[in-house]
């Protein structure tokens, strides 16, 4: 029985079917980061404005404090959680590290499902695809350039492996 | 080994908190989660400048779901403040800029918390306000403190600049303003205080004077510091933005009335208007040079709006005046810094702390001077450029001087003295290059500001390194790391750094004036040099050598010269604890060495070294949009050494996108007091699309008083390109933008101008 002025969703998240309850105001960040516990999607705006809550809604990049959660009904949600594991790194995570990409890391999730999309979409990205991927993607402290560089490296290093 | 025989210095590790944050598993301080925490707000004013005739939060209190409300009356100690004490927790009598807080409320959600707001009745007897800072120096101006608008006067008296403009062929005269900025650290400030009988009070924070805002809060609280404890969480970016009091104070008292968790997290509207910004400037300059490009005699007279309270204020027009006239030998120098209070956002520390600032109105001074003379602007530069054993104009004689360095290896990767080239193949597009050059400072400005390390070596030759030092995301517990490292001889993996606790780390002055690298760093070799010098002792018995006999590599200890002598680290720690009794644990503290200002002449040693950068930026402008566009950023910089080379170019790339948006699009637009673009719509800071190509140079030297020869860069990578970006833009269209930011509707209208006057 659905409580009143909820709304019930199925969607499959990181790879597994989910069943719940969502309020009909409740967005997928505060659905994620609040009741489901997956903090690596960050609230840096709350308005669309910073891409720090970036998540793969069907493979395409959406922000999720603008996402309202009962609109993932039937979708499939990726989160940085579900991208990868200490010993199952995804190219982007590796390649990440590897540039110095990372400094406070805040938008780090949210940038590099960005540019999961992308390379998803685009195998060999130009210099300009990754800028335009990203530029939805605020970064206070690396001046884009590493990340950039970072993204270039794994998408050479998947297209080898392809 | 890398070069000078280092296992570690030199070596770009990769920073060590990376995993977690590619992950998405790094813990910030709004992912921690407590059983029944509450959610806080603040009620701000609406006016900024007004009296509070009553204030009645009844109605807020009743409504279900909120747990607490608390005004100015719940505060043992309201005032606070860095500089001066002239800060309130809460506003009570009167208001005096539209951020001020008047009351927090605790409740069950943050949405609960929010409507709360909507149900405290305030009323206001709205005061004649000042906005504009030269304005309120007037005698007739509302008064923001009772003693006055003047908040401070820096002066710095050195020779007589009157005898020098009459030496001087020339006189140049121009006139700057800078804007205010803000911040834009991605994670919006944010706390958790939980409190009980036997912790006491526990805060989780970002901010970078941990040890400060410890002591205020003591202070606000009225209860010992040791019952206070300040953990800093990871930390999403502060630039300067998270180092003074900012929400600590509400979380702890509302934390100690309901006796739950409490959060509170800032909106991005609230950071715009209730966090610290940069300073803006009014400043003007006139400088006396020979015909040759000798600078004579330099003036400079300056008023910052401090906003409505001071916080880091007196501390940052004081570094602002002392790099006011350039890093040039200027045998007569006059600046008067004169700070000023406003009925506006409060300004505070942000990367640069005042330099960036005067350095954008000096090295576009500079160039003015280059053309009125007819001289290369590198040469004039070059020519006037500050060397070791020469004086700036506080008195204060330099060592390590690398200025020339930078200039001279800027100038060789841009090709400066080829022609460049200028058309673009579209008529409107037009390209140019300007060159700005920068000193800076490590450690606080003429104040102690001690750093303190503990090093602890384990049985098993694995050691813990306690400091109070912050990392903010740059990395600086990676670095510290490879100097403990490196002193102690054992992997850089074998150690694990705590920092940044004020209940178990030691003392730290915080994560800013670009001083964890030096003034931290030397704390750590001292500690870890000393517990090396344990180690020896032990193996000098079990060798049967003097001290002096032995030598440390790759983890053991040798007597030199017979390498089949040797004791591991791992033997002789445990040897020293579990068969000596002699556990291995070294402390120590570095104080960057400074003597403080004359009052009247600025005279003095505010700093114990200084680091030199040159920058020369490529820029397109578009003559029918007004639209610059930086192609590349040539950096040249001097380190001391770069103990991490991949993480210093880390912080030069970012550093030039900061200065990118002060030069072209950043900007708070106040109107009466009142923000008109807090949100990242309507205030502009750089995204990947603006990100130019940067070459960035370390000219490295090796500095005598830091560890391994560090200096540092955190704050240098910014100043210099403003100006070089402005520069080129004169360079490309012939006009010269004299109030910062440089957006199109301004570079328009210089144009129009430059039409008009034919």
């Amino acid at each position: 029985m659905v409580k009143e002025d909820f709304v019930e969703i199925e969607f499959t998240l990181n790879g597994s079917p989910i069943k719940l309850e969502v309020k009909p105001n409740e967005t997928l960040l505060d659905l994620l980061r609040y009741r489901l516990k997956l903090t690596g999607s960050k609230r840096g705006c709350n308005r669309g404005e910073c891409g720090a809550c970036t998540v793969l809604m069907n493979g395409k990049p959406v922000d999720s404090c603008l996402m309202l959660a009962s609109k993932v009904n039937g979708k499939d949600v990726l989160t940085i959680e579900g991208l990868g594991s200490p010993g199952m790194l995804h190219p982007l995570q590796e390649a990440f590290i590897v540039n110095n990409t990372v400094q406070c890391g805040f938008c780090t999730p949210g940038i590099i499902m960005s540019a999961k999309a992308l390379l998803d979409e685009n195998p060999n990205p130009s210099r300009e695809d990754i800028q335009e991927a990203i530029s939805g993607n605020l970064c206070r402290c690396t001046g884009y350039l590493p990340i950039m560089e970072a993204i270039l490296e794994a998408s050479r290093k998947t297209s080898e492996n392809r | 080994m890398t070069e000078a025989g280092y296992r570690l210095v030199g070596k770009s590790i990769p920073k060590t908190d990376s995993m977690d944050k590619v992950l998405g598993a790094a813990r910030y301080t709004d992912d921690l989660e407590f059983p029944e925490m509450l959610y806080a707000k603040l009620l701000r004013t609406k006016y900024p400048h007004a009296k509070i005739l009553r204030l009645d939060a009844t109605r807020a209190e009743r409504l279900p779901g909120v747990k607490a409300v608390i005004t100015a009356k719940d505060v043992p100690f309201n005032t606070f403040g860095y500089n001066f004490k002239d800060q309130v927790v809460f506003a009570q009598d009167k208001v005096r800029y539209m951020g001020d807080p008047i009351v927090a409320v605790a409740a069950e959600n943050e949405e609960i918390a929010e409507e709360a707001l909507e149900f405290i009745d305030v009323e206001y007897e709205v005061l004649p306000a000042v906005f504009d800072p030269r304005e309120a120096l007037k005698p007739d101006a509302p008064k923001v403190h009772e003693g006055g608008n003047l908040c401070f006067h820096r002066k710095i008296r050195f020779g007589n600049v009157e005898e020098g403009f009459r030496l001087s062929d020339k006189i140049v005269e121009d006139s700057f303003s800078t804007q205010k900025m803000e911040h834009c650290h991605l994670e919006p400030h944010t706390g958790v205080a939980v409190f009980n009988d036997q912790e006491g009070l526990t805060i989780w924070t970002t901010c970078a004077m941990l040890f400060n805002v410890h002591g205020e809060l003591a202070r606000i609280l009225k209860i010992p510091s040791s019952k206070i404890r300040l953990i800093h969480t990871t930390c999403g970016g502060g630039f300067g933005g998270k180092n003074e009091v900012s929400l600590e104070p509400y979380i702890a008292l509302l934390a100690m009335k309901t006796r739950r968790p409490v959060k509170m997290v800032w909106t991005r509207e609230e950071e715009f208007k209730g966090s610290t910004t940069r300073h803006s400037y009014f400043l003007e300059y006139k400088t006396g040079v020979k015909k040759d490009g000798t600078l004579v005699s330099r003036e400079v007279k300056m008023i910052s709006d401090n906003g409505a309270y001071t916080q880091l204020g007196e501390s940052q027009i004081t570094k602002a005046s002392i790099f006011a006239p350039g890093p040039y030998k200027i045998p007569h120098v006059r600046v008067d810094g004169y700070l000023v209070y406003t009925n506006n956002t409060v300004g505070g520390a942000m990367r640069g702390f005042g330099v960036p600032q005067v350095t954008a109105a000096v090295e576009t001074h500079m160039d003015h001077i280059a053309e009125i003379l007819g001289v290369n602007p590198l040469e004039l530069r070059l020519k006037n450029a500050l060397e070791s054993g020469e004086c700036i104009a506080t008195g204060q004689m330099l060592h390590n001087v690398q200025l020339k360095e930078t200039l001279l290896k800027a100038g060789e990767v841009a090709g400066w003295d080829k022609p460049h080239k200028r058309e673009t193949g579209a008529p409107h597009i037009k390209r140019g290059r300007g060159i700005a050059c920068m000193f800076y400072p490590i450690g606080f400005t003429e104040k102690p500001n001690p750093s303190a390390a503990v090093v602890k070596v384990n049985p098993d030759g694995s050691a813990v390194v306690l400091v109070g030092s912050a990392d903010m995301g740059q990395g600086s517990n990676t670095v510290l790391s490879q100097i403990a490292a490196e002193e102690l001889g054992i992997p850089f993996d074998s150690i694990a750094i705590v920092s940044g606790d004020t209940k178990i780390t030691p003392h730290c002055s915080g994560t800013v004036a670009s001083r964890v690298t030096y003034a931290t760093g030397n704390a750590i070799r001292r500690a870890a040099a000393k517990a090396k010098r344990m180690l020896f002792e032990i193996a000098a018995e079990e060798l049967s050598v003097s001290t002096e006999a032995l030598k440390l590599e790759d983890g053991s200890v040798y007597v030199k010269n017979m390498p089949e002598k040797c004791i591991s680290i791992g033997t002789l720690a445990s040897t020293s604890y579990q068969l000596r009794g002699k556990p291995v644990i070294a402390t120590a503290h570095f104080n960057p060495p400074n003597t403080p200002l004359d009052p009247e002449t600025g005279q003095g040693n505010p700093f114990p070294t200084y680091i030199y950068a040159t920058q020369i930026a490529e820029v397109e402008v578009n003559m029918k949009t007004g639209l610059a566009r930086v192609l590349k950023i040539i950096a040249a910089h001097d380190v001391g050494k770069a103990i991490n080379p991949q993480l210093v170019r880390g912080q030069i790339t970012g550093g030039i996108l900061m200065g990118l948006g002060q030069a072209l699009m950043e900007e708070i637009i106040l109107k009466e007091g009142c923000t008109l673009n807090p949100n990242f719509r309507d205030y502009l800071i750089p995204t990947a699309m603006d990100a130019p190509e940067v070459d960035a140079i370390i000219v490295e030297s090796d500095e005598p008083t830091g560890p391994f020869g560090a200096k540092g860069v955190g704050e240098a990578s910014n100043i210099a390109t403003a100006p070089a970006i402005i520069n080129a833009i004169h360079d490309a269209v012939g006009i010269r933008i004299v109030e910062l930011p440089a957006t199109p509707e301004k570079i328009l209208l210089a144009l129009r101008e430059v039409v008009k006057r034919g």
